[in-house]
């Protein structure tokens, strides 16, 4: 089920949330977290009902080898037996779901074989839940987990709003909350934030994300017919197209978790603000950065084994960070050229953080915006073609399908009942673009984190809500999927 | 005190949010225009513009007694005069491909809504329909649930929906005002359309085909099955309600259309519809049906065309008055001479009148 979805905003939301509270008042607290995770797999399976299966059967191992870590405990080898099978059964799920076709994929173009691909439906969001898990395997392994119950263990893998994508969350955020009898009372102040975060972040989503998606959309489906100017746009386009999508994504996440009394970690901190691509990587998809660290790069020596061996630690940490991301050469390379920027970073840093900030604003934003291109092209050569619009300057304009893309419906209505709306647009056709990529511009770069900020109750705020809330709900027809969600 | 405060604002929050909702619910409802719910209130006309979303809604919630179905060629019909020379109430049922299934399954959905049977069905027959897959392709993708289902919950992508409140409602309303498809001139698109030989040629663009005098003309083939299941489908239908009377029109193509199927080898395949679809139509005694296919006169000027199939209204109108009069009309007496005259038109189309617009090619 899909956040912004009218069953999920309509039915589903209020419906677990009366569940939830009304168990809780009653004084059924065990019983409340049942539903919420009765609540939870039925998103979950709302997509397709056999991931539920594999998800179930993902709780389920995982949660035996923790609890074969907790009762062999005096037994430092067999421990370390059994989180090693841990993580190799849930990589291997992974690499089953995820990557298995893609390397078939390789070995027949490579070698000239011709291994039937499985093309097996791979389930949403699993990169996030095995993610999950490993890291409370290592930590269980470590000795820094309690003994959680299963129903415990079992809400902290499947809590829906961080279920398919993200936050990757560790068992020292959520269990103590899952525990905390003042987290099961209804609090007002949670609930108005999680409304007021819920709305900013489906907003974000439908109508600034969604938008420029479809324009983003169009031109990485045409490369070749793209001018530069039409390249550089629609590098521009995916590039705040991802940001809304992702941040919309974490905004509601992390507003329905309030709405249950409960906190998700912060995921995303303005990370187009960033000056450096090392700041860049502490602002995005902020939980992923810090399994990395935490369970790559700090376990294969970090940098405390000489500074060859940290440049190498950086380098494989984004290596795992693109094909993360998806099975695809693309992918592959994006995470390459983040992990080069980020060893130069490490190398010349000194000289770096003497740069001019709008500098080295414009140049981390540059940076990131060309490797959004790779990341987001139908294959390396598009991506080649695109680059080469770009650096080529390619001639021409911007074109009309393009343009056409930013024909919605909200403008349309203006323009034809304010006349002299509809006469600029005649004189500027590409009105509309510049408008979304200045506003896009404005909210990343002017725009502070809401999560962050203290949240005031204000009627401005309220009448915000309802006015955005309306707005996503209005703008929900049609098929949109979280970019995230395929990671 | 400040929780109590508190408290209330939360609470006047959802009520707000909640009321602006069920607000643009209820206008939606009560605009409605796609006729989910209710025939237009008060002096409001009814106002057809986009056949996809609003014929389900024009069959369960409009007043008629008979019904017009057809696909686009069909649009333009007034439906208003056939109300005045039947005595009737006739509704539009259109669907783009004009295809046999998808128009059975909205004719058998008015038998179904009327509980009566209904007093004639005015068949616009596509040749093109009887050779289209004979199953029903309405439920696709991209047809929303809401249009074929009675269940509320289904509606809630029309109720809340941004188009239909800052587009469809305000378009509805300003063609209620100006009186533009409404009445008879439902899902009319004929306005401000070019009807010419330059613009017709402009879709049929014969001089890049390398044609020789004699095309060969393939057997029907695979075709054949296709064509007695839309037979079979129409058959059924008419003999289970001998009550209602059946008018098939068999509108007149361009002579573009009939050169095309030439070129390609596909004319036997037309010829074999006709020849196969007619007779069996013509077995009943509750039907009558009207052949303006080999209207040479219409045919072969171009200037009433728009493209290979599509017609201006007059030529509309023309099919609707001959029909009332009796022109036109094929019997199983008259079949068997009606074919070959449109032989005939076929054969001097393809060898003669073509070329009046190309160069003959060697």
């Amino acid at each position: 089920m899909l956040f912004n979805s009218y069953i999920f905003i309509l039915f589903f939301l209020p419906l677990t949330l009366i569940l939830y509270y009304g168990l809780n008042y009653k004084g059924h607290t065990k019983l409340a977290k049942i539903a919420l995770i009765l609540m939870s797999v039925w998103f979950y399976a709302y997509f397709h009902w056999s991931y539920v299966f594999v998800l179930a059967a993902s709780v389920l191992i995982n949660y035996t080898f923790v609890r074969g870590m907790e009762k062999r405990h005096d037994s430092p080898a067999s421990c370390r037996f059994i989180l090693i099978l841990g993580i190799t059964v849930n990589l291997g799920i992974i690499f089953y779901y995820k990557y298995l076709d893609f390397l078939l994929g390789n070995i027949n173009r490579g070698f000239g074989t011709s291994f039937p691909l499985l093309n097996v439906l791979m389930p949403l969001g699993i990169s996030f839940f095995t993610f999950q898990q490993i890291s409370y395997l290592v930590d269980s392994y470590r000795g820094e987990t309690r003994e959680y119950d299963f129903t415990d263990y079992a809400l902290f893998v499947t809590f829906f709003p961080q279920l398919v994508a993200g936050p990757i969350v560790t068992h020292e955020e959520m269990m103590p909350q899952f525990s905390n009898p003042e987290r099961k009372k209804f609090s007002q102040e949670e609930m108005a934030r999680g409304i007021w975060l819920f709305s900013v972040g489906l907003f974000k989503k439908v109508i600034l994300a969604d938008t420029l998606g479809a324009g983003a959309d169009w031109g990485f489906g045409v490369p070749e017919s793209l001018s530069c100017t039409d390249t550089i746009i629609v590098s521009l386009l995916y590039t705040f197209q991802i940001y809304f999508d992702f941040s919309g994504y974490c905004d509601m996440a992390c507003g329905i978790a309030a709405m249950f009394h409960l906190k998700l970690p912060i995921n995303f901190n303005s990370p187009y603000k960033a000056v450096s691509i090392a700041d860049f990587w502490k602002r995005w998809h902020m939980s992923l950065t810090r399994f990395l660290t935490k369970y790559v790069y700090i376990p294969l020596g970090g940098n405390r084994r000489g500074k060859g061996r940290t440049l190498v630690n950086i380098f494989l940490v984004f290596l795992i960070s693109g094909l993360w991301h998806g099975a695809d050469w693309t992918f592959v390379l994006w995470g390459v050229l983040h992990g080069i920027a980020q060893i130069l970073y490490r190398i010349f840093a000194k000289i770096w953080d003497r740069v001019p900030r709008i500098l080295a604003w414009a140049v981390t934003f540059s940076f990131v915006n060309l490797t959004w291109i790779i990341f987001r092209a139908g294959s390396l050569e598009d991506s080649v073609l695109m680059l080469q619009n770009i650096f080529g300057g390619k001639p021409g304009g911007v074109s009309d399908g393009l343009l056409q893309c930013f024909n919605i419906i909200e403008f349309t209505y203006l323009e034809e009942h304010i006349g002299f709306l509809g006469e600029i647009v005649g004189k500027i056709p590409t009105i509309h673009v510049w408008m979304f990529l200045a506003v896009s511009f404005g909210v990343v770069l002017l725009g502070r984190n809401c999560y962050e900020k203290k949240f005031l109750p204000t009627p401005v705020k309220a009448w915000g809500c309802i006015v955005m809330l309306t707005w996503a709900v209005l703008s929900l027809s049609g098929l949109s999927r979280f970019l995230y969600f395929n990671f | 005190m400040e929780t109590a405060k508190k408290r209330g604002a939360l609470k006047k929050l959802v009520i707000l949010i909640l009321a602006e909702l069920l607000l643009v619910a209820a206008v939606v409802w009560a605009f409605d225009p796609f006729y989910q719910y209710h025939a237009p209130f008060g002096r409001l006309p009814a106002v057809l513009t986009d056949r996809d979303n609003q014929v389900v809604g024009t069959i369960r919630n409009f007043c008629y007694d008979s019904v017009l179905l057809g696909s686009s060629v069909a649009e333009n019909f007034d439906s208003d005069y056939l109300d005045m020379a039947y005595d009737c109430s006739t509704l539009k049922v259109i669907r783009a491909s004009g295809s046999v299934a998808d128009l059975l399954y909205y004719l058998e959905m008015a038998q179904e809504e009327r509980g009566v049977e209904l007093k004639n069905i005015f068949w616009c027959l596509d040749s093109f329909a009887m050779s289209a897959s004979a199953e029903v392709t309405l439920y696709g993708r991209d047809t929303p649930r809401y249009l074929h289902t009675g269940s509320v919950l289904d509606d809630i992508p029309y109720l809340f929906n941004r188009e239909v409140l800052l587009e469809r409602i305000p378009y509805m309303l300003a063609c209620g005002y100006q009186g533009r498809n409404t009445g008879g001139r439902a899902y009319d698109w004929s306005r401000d359309k070019e009807f010419s030989a330059a613009k017709a040629m402009q879709a049929y663009d014969r001089s890049g085909i390398n044609v020789v005098s004699n095309v060969e003309q393939r057997p029907v083939g695979e075709k054949a099955e296709l064509i007695e299941e839309n037979i079979s489908l129409l058959t059924r239908q008419i003999a289970a309600h001998p009550e209602t009377q059946y008018y098939f029109i068999l509108p007149p193509y361009s002579m573009l259309w009939w050169d095309c199927a030439y070129v390609n080898g596909e004319q036997e395949e037309r010829f074999y519809i006709l020849e196969q679809t007619l007779p069996e139509l013509l077995a009943f005694e509750n039907v009558e049906v009207y052949f303006f296919q080999s209207e040479e006169e219409i045919v072969c000027n171009l200037d009433n065309y728009m493209d290979m199939i599509h017609y201006t209204p007059q030529v509309n109108q023309l099919m609707l008055e001959r029909m009332v009069s009796g022109e036109n009309r094929v019997t199983s007496e008259n079949l068997e001479t009606v074919l070959a005259a449109l032989r005939d038109m076929a054969h001097r189309i393809t060898q003669e009148e073509i070329y009046r617009y190309y160069p003959e090619q060697q």
